[in-house]
């Protein structure tokens, strides 16, 4: 046991697995914690993995107690429950579990603890250790825990009655459980001034993120086994735009979705004053040569370009990381089985999303769980006065007795 | 991570028996029986449609009420209550073996359209293994995960649809539907008995109703439902006889793709919209069989008094995969699906409702 409300005074940490609530200890918050002067320079200034265009500009930092010193200020409320633990058996890390007492599941709340209780590891360096840890399916490329730094969404996951699990040295903070709609959504869709733009932009997301899956291995199956299918005009223009080009279809395709993921990851590890621009550089030479040596074909351009674009209206990194290896799959078994093979990589991929759960509750809720009701304000965002009250992460029916 | 969730999970709304019942009826022959309703009824085949609609809509609403009556217990489970063991038994089996030569006339079907539309020089085996190991995949994981599965391709089935019949609309030539009732009523009266025929499906919800709260309120989805998919077959058959004319339909082997095929959408260069066809045909061929390897493994287990294993989901799998894969040719195939559809009314249908009343004449189940 430890008083973790120290801050300045860092005690050993023992490496005990019993969670301390916040309310034992309410002199501890400290007022100076959160006051103006005390903020940390980081924490007002943006890194660019997300950008907005309205609300908070705040995010989170390196130090625990501060982070729930920022939710504390967002919602000052008794019914905010911040419990602790330390994990690691050499160098413990304290971790703070962070709901709404009077919001949050708690069967999802002893779920979330439990999980916690039972990572073994030396120390923990970063969130994406407890991450792993406690996801349902650590096999699955879809990621059931979100990772955030941004305070509001946080906050906003809070209400939701979800946890919000804070490692001390680490500014992402993990919010579990999350459905894959948790996922797709941003901050801009809540700050949007009309709902029906805000709507538009949300289906135009799912869209996008089906073209990012979807569109090379489509491409793909139509080309190299079913051109009947194509309209003849478009049809006459990909044949007359592949004249010439010595590689099949297939080969052009892993080729082109090669380079666009080696500029991707030459873009994150380049300094970003000059980043960009060479990889800009380098993208034009590139493609210029190949159309012109005859290479690569124009409608293959188009193809990869708008994959590429569109796996970026995908807000979440490790979803967006998941849809790019699923166009990868989708593209192999399409080549192989054409568009029987495209459809079979869509069914496996659905059926995966429909059996796959985030701390019991349903991934692809709430739409496959036909709860109509809560679809104005997941899969959209509905004219509603008041924040809509969230049903998916509340108790469920038990249903387990009648078997599945 | 720990296996056992402290959340409980699984719920179902009743909103979920629109997604169960589409996709569950939806098959190869909403696209094809137009041919069948077609050559018995000519241009009057809407009206045998509309027929049929009416009384299947009956029919699907007194399921509901006899489902309603067992609300925990499965078809199978209540049918020895309300019929008595030996015989109540002997319905099972013969279920079992309706749902062996059904699945086998799919897997047959599909290994027919894949030949023609997407593999032609891949052998037969191997899509249909590999189709087989991704429903084994889908079914062992329950029925509520496959309703979710349903959840997740609705859209994908039905929006497609929806806008081929929007392209219809401004394709269709009204007077080839005239003159009305021209070989009186009766060929429409068999058309709608083909029509009920071709619309298997709705007896999967006594089936999956204990997993509904309250499925006494699901009246309203599955009518819903049912008639949705109705509406889906009706402008595809309507589309049928006022594009490709009747005389026609009756030479074509997939009328559905013929029609597409001939549309044309005005000041657009596009045409050829068979391509909007082939992802749900093939999502309604996959639930279908998803929907109907379930409720035959499960039978087989619990009237078999068995533990569900995978072996058995294996070995269930592979009897209509291996008689799709021996099938010796078209036309006994063609004679097998004429049975199929015949046997479909009194068993689909007539069954249930004869349940029914026998429940109620012999005060079994629930009674509200």
């Amino acid at each position: 046991m430890f008083n973790f409300w120290k801050r300045s005074h860092p005690q050993r940490i023992n490496n005990d697995t019993i969670f301390q609530k916040l309310e034992e200890h309410p002199e501890s918050v400290s007022q100076e914690a959160t006051s103006p002067q005390r903020l940390p320079l980081v924490s007002t200034m943006v890194r660019d993995s997300s950008q907005l265009l309205r609300g908070s500009k705040l995010r989170f930092t390196e130090d625990g107690h501060y982070n729930l010193d920022l939710i504390k200020n967002l919602i000052p409320t008794p019914e905010l429950i911040a419990e602790t633990i330390s994990l690691g058996s050499l160098a413990p890390k304290e971790v703070l579990l962070i709901y709404l007492g009077n919001i949050a599941n708690p069967g999802i709340i002893t779920e979330v603890k439990q999980r916690l209780r039972t990572i073994k590891a030396r120390t923990l360096y970063e969130s994406s250790y407890i991450q792993r840890n406690i996801e349902d399916s650590t096999l699955s490329p879809f990621p059931q825990v979100e990772v955030s730094e941004r305070p509001d969404v946080a906050v906003s996951a809070l209400f939701q009655g979800r946890a919000v699990i804070i490692l001390d040295g680490s500014p992402d903070v993990l919010l579990a459980p999350s459905t894959f709609f948790d996922l797709m959504d941003t901050p801009d869709d809540v700050s949007n001034r009309w709902f029906f733009a805000a709507s538009f932009f949300k289906l135009a997301r799912y869209i996008m993120l089906l073209l990012a899956g979807c569109l090379p291995g489509f491409y793909i199956a139509l080309l190299s086994y079913n051109p009947e299918m194509i309209p003849t005009r478009l049809l006459l223009l990909i044949l007359d735009s592949r004249e010439g080009t010595p590689f099949p279809v297939y080969f052009e395709v892993f080729l082109m979705l090669g380079i666009s993921e080696a500029f991707r990851m030459m873009l994150i590890r380049m300094p970003s004053l000059m980043g960009s621009s060479v990889a800009l550089f380098s993208g034009i030479t590139l493609l210029i040569a190949g159309l012109f040596t005859n290479t690569i074909g124009g409608g293959l351009v188009i193809v990869v370009t708008l994959t590429v674009m569109s796996s970026f209206a995908i807000p979440d990194y490790d979803l967006r990381t998941a849809i790019r290896m699923i166009q990868f799959l989708t593209m192999i078994i399409s080549s192989f089985l054409g568009l029987f093979g495209f459809a079979l990589a869509f069914f496996l991929i659905c059926i995966h999303l429909s059996t796959l759960k985030s701390f019991g509750i349903p991934y692809m809720a709430p739409m496959a769980t036909m709860e109509v009701s809560a679809w104005g304000h997941t899969l959209l965002r509905e004219d509603s006065e008041e924040m809509p009250i969230d049903d998916t992460y509340k108790p469920q029916n038990p249903l387990k007795k009648k078997g599945g | 991570m720990p296996k056992e969730s402290n959340v409980t999970e699984d719920r179902l709304h009743i909103q979920a028996l629109v997604p169960l019942l589409v996709l569950s009826i939806v098959e190869y022959e909403v696209f094809t029986f137009s041919k069948a309703t077609v050559t018995a009824a000519n241009q009057d085949a809407w009206l045998s449609i509309l027929i049929g609609a009416f009384i299947g809509s009956i029919f699907v609403y007194l399921f509901i009420k006899l489902a309603a009556r067992f609300p925990s217990m499965n078809y199978f489970q209540y049918l020895q209550i309300v019929w008595g063991k030996p015989i109540g038994f002997l319905i099972s089996v013969l279920y079992l073996l309706f749902w062996v030569s059904f699945l086998s006339s799919i897997f047959y079907e599909t290994v027919l359209i894949n030949k023609l539309l997407f593999l032609p020089l891949t052998p037969t085996i191997v899509p249909l293994t590999i189709f087989a190991l991704s429903l084994i995949w889908l079914v062992s994981y329950g029925l509520i995960p496959i309703i979710r599965f349903f959840q997740l391709l609705l859209p994908f089935l039905v929006i497609p649809l929806l806008f081929l019949g929007l392209l219809f609309l401004v394709t269709i030539k009204i007077e080839r539907f005239l003159p009305v009732l021209e070989n009186g009523i009766l060929p429409v009266l068999k058309g709608s008995y083909l029509f009920l025929g071709a619309y298997q499906g709705p007896e999967v919800l006594l089936f999956a109703a204990p997993f509904f709260l309250r499925i006494r309120e699901g009246v309203k989805a599955s009518l819903l439902a049912y008639n949705l998919t109705v509406f889906l077959g009706f402008i595809n058959t309507v589309a049928a006889i006022g594009i490709l004319c009747v005389d026609n339909i009756k030479e074509a082997v997939l009328p559905g793709i013929n029609v597409v095929n001939l549309l044309e959408l005005p000041g657009f260069p596009v045409e050829r919209f068979g391509l909007l066809l082939t992802l749900p045909w093939l999502i309604g061929i996959f639930t279908t069989l998803a929907i109907y390897l379930h409720l035959l493994y499960s039978g087989v287990f619990q009237l078999f008094k068995l533990r569900p294993q995978k072996w058995i989901l294996f070995l269930v799998t592979a009897i209509p995969v291996t008689i799709a894969y021996f099938f010796p040719n078209e036309n006994l195939h063609e004679v097998l699906r004429l049975y199929l559809t015949v046997f479909t009314v009194p068993m689909v249908y007539l069954l249930p409702v004869m349940t029914l009343l026998l429940a109620i004449i012999r005060k079994k189940g629930r009674v509200r």
